[in-house]
């Protein structure tokens, strides 16, 4: 069986530097990989790769067995993959359902008639999309700020709307690029039972997190990238005892 | 008192720089042959004279920005029921309103000297003159709301949009000569190839990050008008006359100018119905969120270089129609249609009313018009009337003599003050609003 995303020795340099070399990655649905790293180890790179904002100088990346590399991030996002963001890109100045509206983009029918005249079906659309954008804003907890300026939200507000935003994509892998970031612990708990919510929806997800509490307690599968390089790769506890990680990243956790 | 100091600097700053130029004169002695300077401190007297009407006109504006701050809220969250009640009924039917509202001018303009009443107010009357003015705003209100299409929605620059309008003009002008077609068929064939040339202008630049587009538009404009003014068949600067036939034509007892005012009211109305069916739509919240941000934009799935290239086409086409409502108005095509002057008149249209707000754009598009216009006419309007002749003292009336030379200034000042104090325009976003409202 093909694994809905699988990365095949993924490489992205900037000038000399070796941002990402030779990544191997398989992601099943249902299950949650977490790719973890000190610092500049090239995560984010990784990530703007499988979404199509940078294009991979070697190697491939397959989904569903379809050949997605250096394709336009739109297009990805049309297969099936949707991300959030480590600095929050919200559209500030659109309400939080409107945020939630513009991600429908791909499911909406365009054709210029119906749409400026109205017709009845376009408007059975129209409602059934507000519909199902309240329930993706229901689903993370953003029901009662439906209505609100999104960049009047509160920051931990904000990164759950941006995991709306990308819900409302209906993708099949999800990209969150430390979603826990800056979060107060009863937040970060909260976080982690939306990611547990958002994989029994039958997502696969690709977290990037520098909260370890979340990593163990979510991942299925944790990758460590060190200097672009790919130095261990298995279950959390497998990750945990490795010596190489232990040296580059998790020292002091280990010792505890 | 610090508080003051940049204002205080400021003024010391402008009598420094305004010196030589207002505070002095040049003598010239031709006994000797000798250019003295002397002081001639009436030059200024005269000059700070007439900068007074800017501040009463500034004031004017500043008291409109005021009033609007407490009255234009989104009125989906308005706390006054009444104002949330008016805001749904405009939302529901402007359109019928509008078309009332605009039509009605046109039995009105039946009377030559318009309304005994307005005048004896001093308000720009209607009669048949005033009737070809009107006509003009309407102009202007196309092209400023085609252009808050891609400057307003999606964010990006234009600063040659005024290269497209007579791009329409021209098409019309050459069609009727070469291949006789009337305006209700040259404005359709237009929109098409005013669309088609903004696409193929926009294909290479909108695939790249940045203000690429404002550079192209700006030489498309400027290339355009020296084509214009170098072929044989467009007859260089003194432009092209149109066929009598060709051009707005009374029916039904209607007039020429009536015919032209209506097929103008008509086709903004039309415009900006479809325009705000489709920034309504998810094609609108497209562009608005490529205006917010283009990366998340094309992470969720929309075809950033698409929906531009379809914004910009549509700025072109409407602008192109615009360009043909002119030509069958005026009856006359000429290569000053597309001057930098223009652009930028129809970009600051936007920008006063409000980017992204179509209606703002009307209502940029008719002060920026209009305010010059009338106060042109402001002088007589005073003289003939005998009330405003007797409650405007004569300082104020020797002053309004010189406002309209002055009109490029007060225009200066007030963008400043806009992107001081009001950087999203008269009317701004509901959305904008919204940010207000929370503050």
């Amino acid at each position: 069986m093909t694994p809905l995303l699988e990365t095949r020795g993924i490489s992205k340099t900037f000038g000399g530097l070796k941002a990402v070399q030779k990544v191997d990655l398989r992601v099943e649905a249902n299950r949650v990989v977490s790719v973890i790293g000190p610092n500049g180890a090239g995560k984010t790179t990784f990530f703007n790769c499988l979404s199509g904002i940078y294009r991979p100088e070697t190697g491939s990346i397959l989904l569903d067995g379809h050949d997605i590399t250096g394709r336009p991030p739109h297009q990805v996002c049309r297969r099936g993959v949707a991300r959030t963001f480590q600095n929050i890109r919200l559209f500030p100045e659109m309400s939080v359902l409107e945020n939630v509206l513009v991600a429908q983009f791909k499911h909406r029918s365009k054709s210029p008639l119906p749409l400026l005249a109205h017709s009845k079906k376009y408007r059975i659309q129209e409602d059934a999309h507000c519909e199902e954008a309240r329930a993706f804003l229901d689903f993370v907890g953003l029901a009662q700020h439906a209505d609100a300026p999104s960049n009047s939200l509160a920051y931990g507000l904000q990164r759950r709307l941006e995991i709306a935003r990308a819900l409302a994509t209906r993708p099949r892998l999800l990209l969150l690029d430390e979603p826990a970031a800056g979060m107060n612990p009863q937040e970060t708990v909260e976080m982690i039972q939306l990611i547990t919510r958002i994989r029994d929806r039958g997502l696969a997800i690709i977290l990037i997190e520098h909260h370890m509490k979340v990593v163990m307690a979510i991942s299925d599968e944790i990758l460590v990238l060190d200097h672009g390089i790919p130095i261990a790769h298995g279950t959390p506890e497998k990750v945990r005892k490795d010596p190489l990680v232990i040296k580059a990243y998790l020292g002091e956790e280990a010792s505890e | 008192m610090a508080r003051y100091r940049p204002y205080i600097l400021g003024l010391l700053g402008v009598f420094a720089i305004t010196f030589p130029f207002l505070w002095l004169q040049l003598a010239p002695n031709f006994s000797n042959n000798t250019v003295g300077v002397i002081w001639a401190p009436q030059h200024a007297g005269e000059f700070f004279g007439n900068l007074s009407t800017v501040f009463v006109v500034g004031f004017l504006i500043w008291v409109g920005i005021r009033l609007n701050r407490r009255f234009a809220w989104d009125h989906t969250l308005a706390r006054n029921p009444a104002i949330q009640k008016i805001g749904t009924f405009w939302d529901n039917y402007w359109g019928w309103i509008a078309v009332a509202v605009l039509f009605l001018i046109v039995p009105a303009s039946l009377r030559p000297n318009g309304s005994e009443t307005l005048r004896s107010l001093g308000l720009p009357w209607i009669n048949t003159s005033t009737l070809g003015l009107l006509t003009f705003v309407g102009l202007y209100m196309l092209l400023a709301v085609g252009l808050n299409i891609t400057v307003g929605m999606t964010g990006l620059l234009v600063l040659g949009y005024a290269g497209f309008y007579a791009f329409g003009a021209y098409i019309f002008a050459l069609g009727q000569e070469h291949f006789f077609f009337p305006w209700w068929l040259a404005g359709p064939v237009a929109f098409v190839l005013g669309g088609g040339a903004g696409y193929l202008l926009g294909l290479p630049c909108l695939r790249l990050r940045g203000d690429y587009l404002a550079i192209v538009t700006l030489g498309f404009a400027e290339a355009f008008r020296e084509l214009m003014r170098n072929l044989d068949i467009t007859g260089g600067d003194k432009g092209i006359v149109l066929h009598d036939k060709f051009i707005f034509q009374g029916f039904w007892g209607l007039t020429n100018q009536q015919v032209g005012y209506a097929v103008a009211a008509l086709t903004l109305i039309v415009t900006v119905f479809l325009i705000q069916r489709l920034y309504h739509s998810p094609i609108g919240r497209a562009w608005i969120a490529i205006r917010e941000n283009e990366v998340a934009a094309e992470a969720m799935g929309i075809p950033v270089v698409q929906m531009k290239l379809l914004a910009f086409s549509l700025s072109a086409a409407v602008a192109a129609i615009a360009g043909v409502v002119y030509g069958a108005k005026d009856g006359f095509v000429s290569p000053a249609m597309c001057e930098f002057q223009q652009s930028i008149m129809i970009l600051a249209m936007v920008i006063l009313g409000g980017l992204g707000n179509s209606y703002g754009a009307l209502l940029g598009a008719a002060l920026l018009y209009m305010v010059p216009e009338y106060l042109k006419a402001l002088p007589s309007t005073i003289q003939n009337s005998p009330t405003l002749s007797s409650i405007t003292p004569q300082f104020v009336r020797d002053s309004f003599e010189h406002l309209s030379d002055y009109r490029w200034l007060l225009f200066g000042a007030v963008m400043v003050l806009m992107m001081l104090y009001r950087p999203q325009g008269l009317l701004g976003t509901s959305r904008r609003k919204t940010e207000m409202l929370n503050r």
